[in-house]
């Protein structure tokens, strides 16, 4: 798949993207690019810009600055371009009063995609047997795979998707995870924002990350992951007295999950192996922790220990009163 | 063109795959045969005759009769006011303008498409008088008047009302809520055009709903030709069609 990374142009591209409501700017000078044959993810706290973003990719929305092109053009210039892009939005509704069917077949009339799209697409997201009811009728899940499969009609080379796990069952995520891994294996691309990080981490090959409407980070998920700080688990009966000597050789020291457990972060794990081997401490585990994608988020975006951390802090919420029945 | 007539089928399956349109056709019907059924009952009796309404005998009292089922243009109008608006309330107008980015395309597809919608409400409008008045005549043991005047009235009819639904379409364009769409045009057509048209009389026949449409089935000299009704109709429509696709062009898709 490194060929791909020759390709001469993206399957989307962002540059210098302004998005203003009246005073605020939703979306702020954000550039990125998402490669050919890759599934890329598109994180940022709630209200960072990701779907405002998206919208201006699909040329929905019109930027106050900058462009966004999706295969080289502006979407509104794409030829047919449901044979080209499958975009799902999380605001995207359906009428309820029509069938599932009738909403692909029209779908498809107005793309100009072929009839027989319909029945393969239902197939793809096992919902053949519910297209002839309303939509009016349907789960959230059947909603969720109805937008799939509208997405999916034109049989494009990418995919746009906003949270597309909402609503789904854990079958259905997992079915989604390995749907975009195979579409991604394909060589074809996909564009997937989702808050669901697990659920990202499992699926995605790069990730952009936005906050407050600007870029944090963009590349591989490893990358990432690997960029921000990690700690090593000390597990030792002698903790209280290794603990002072790894904060005097600079590191930053942290109760672990037990009295016998400490998290050591700012030093390489070789050197706190020495400093145990000084202190004559006895170690019963010494192991190197990745940042999970959570932890790598959460610092990335300011959402622990940052200058958004307020963000997420849980309130304070009381007892409730004694009398209380 | 091409593309317009294939977004055209695409809108009128809109329609068609949705019950809105077969309650304002119900609707219309039923407003214009209960008009029918009480005109016919009282029409010639000493109660009519006060009213106006004299005996209908003649192609010509058959072809006027056959113009109240203009009422059925108002339930075009309704239904066309909420081509656009029923994409708002529902959420699909994004991805009317995925498959469609250009976004004219789809504003006139609509208009012409609840143009024709409000055309086969005209004439169903239309149809039922005249039925109605042919049942009548055939229980008498006779045959209704006919004349190529009578059919002329019913596609009349049918083009008042397919403006109407046209109308509705364009100017519900510039509108995001279906309610103030539909309160919007029933409360001009119903509301805004009977009470200047009760100060200033003289001004009636260039209002697009009342003055132009009776203009197309009737002759007077408070009324316009046929032909300028035709063409003030396009003038309305040019600048409803107009302000709908300005707003609709320039507004981001929620």
């Amino acid at each position: 798949m490194s060929s791909n990374d020759a390709a001469p142009e993206p399957a989307i591209e962002v540059a210098g993207l302004t998005k203003r409501f009246g005073d605020l700017a939703a979306v702020d000078g954000l550039s990125f690019a998402v490669p050919r044959g890759r599934v890329t993810g598109f994180l940022g706290p709630n209200g960072a810009g990701k779907t405002t973003t998206m919208r201006v990719v699909l040329g929905l929305a019109e930027p106050t600055e900058g462009v966004a092109t999706i295969l080289g053009r502006p979407y509104a210039a794409l030829e047919q371009p449901l044979a080209h892009v499958g975009a799902m939005l999380e605001s995207t509704g359906f009428h309820p009063g029509r069938t599932g069917r009738d909403h692909l077949r029209i779908t498809a009339s107005a793309g100009r995609i072929g009839l027989e799209r319909i029945d393969a697409v239902l197939d793809q997201v096992a919902m053949r047997e519910h297209a002839d009811r309303r939509v009016g009728g349907y789960s959230s899940g059947m909603r969720q795979r109805l937008g799939l499969a509208t997405a999916l009609l034109g049989d494009p080379e990418v995919l746009v998707l906003d949270e597309p796990g909402n609503g789904l069952d854990p079958a259905g995520v997992a079915w989604l995870r390995g749907f975009l891994r195979a579409f991604a294996d394909a060589g074809r691309s996909v564009f997937v924002s989702s808050h669901l990080l697990a659920e990202m981490a499992q699926t995605v090959d790069r990730l952009v990350v936005i906050d407050r409407g600007r870029l944090v980070r963009e590349g591989p998920v490893e990358a990432i992951t690997s960029s921000v700080a990690q700690d090593v688990l000390v597990r030792s009966p002698d903790a209280a007295r290794l603990g002072p000597a790894l904060v005097a050789a600079g590191a930053t020291v942290s109760a672990g999950d037990d009295s016998a457990a400490i998290s050591v972060a700012g030093l390489p794990i070789e050197r706190v192996g020495e400093i145990a081997a000084t202190e004559r401490a006895v170690l019963h585990e010494l192991r190197r922790r990745e940042a999970s994608l959570e932890q790598a988020f959460l610092q990335l975006t300011g959402g622990e220990g940052g200058e958004g951390s307020d963000r997420l802090r849980a309130p304070a919420i009381p007892p409730p009163p004694k009398d209380a029945k | 063109m091409n593309a317009v007539l294939r977004l055209v089928g695409v809108e009128v399956a809109k329609v068609r795959t949705t019950r809105m349109w077969i309650g304002l056709l119900l609707g219309a019907a039923g407003l214009a045969a209960l008009g029918a059924i009480a005109t016919l009952a009282i029409a010639g009796t000493p109660d009519g005759l006060e009213a106006g309404l004299t005996p209908i005998e003649t192609v010509e009292d058959v072809r006027d009769f056959v113009t109240t089922g203009s009422i059925a243009g108002v339930f075009a109008l309704v239904l066309g006011a909420t081509a656009m608006t029923t994409e708002h309330r529902h959420r699909t107008l994004s991805g009317t303008f995925l498959a469609t980015p250009k976004r004219w395309l789809v504003v006139v597809a609509k208009v012409i498409a609840y143009g024709v919608a409000g055309f086969a409400f005209g004439v169903v409008g239309a149809l039922i008088p005249l039925v109605a008045v042919a049942v009548k005549f055939a229980v008498g043991g006779e045959v209704v008047p006919f004349g190529a005047s009578v059919a002329v009235a019913v596609l009349a009819v049918g083009v008042g009302a397919a403006f109407s639904g046209a109308m509705g379409a364009a100017a519900g364009a510039a509108l995001r809520s279906q309610l103030i769409a539909i309160v919007g045009v029933l409360g001009w057509a119903l509301v805004v055009e009977s009470l200047v048209g009760a100060i200033l009389p003289a001004t009636v026949k260039w209002f697009p709903f009342s003055g132009l449409a009776t203009s197309l089935t009737q002759t007077g000299t408070d009324l316009l030709s046929p032909a300028a009704a035709g063409l003030m109709m396009a003038l309305y429509l040019a600048i409803a069609l107009g302000v709908g696709l300005a707003v609709t062009m320039a507004r981001d898709v929620e």
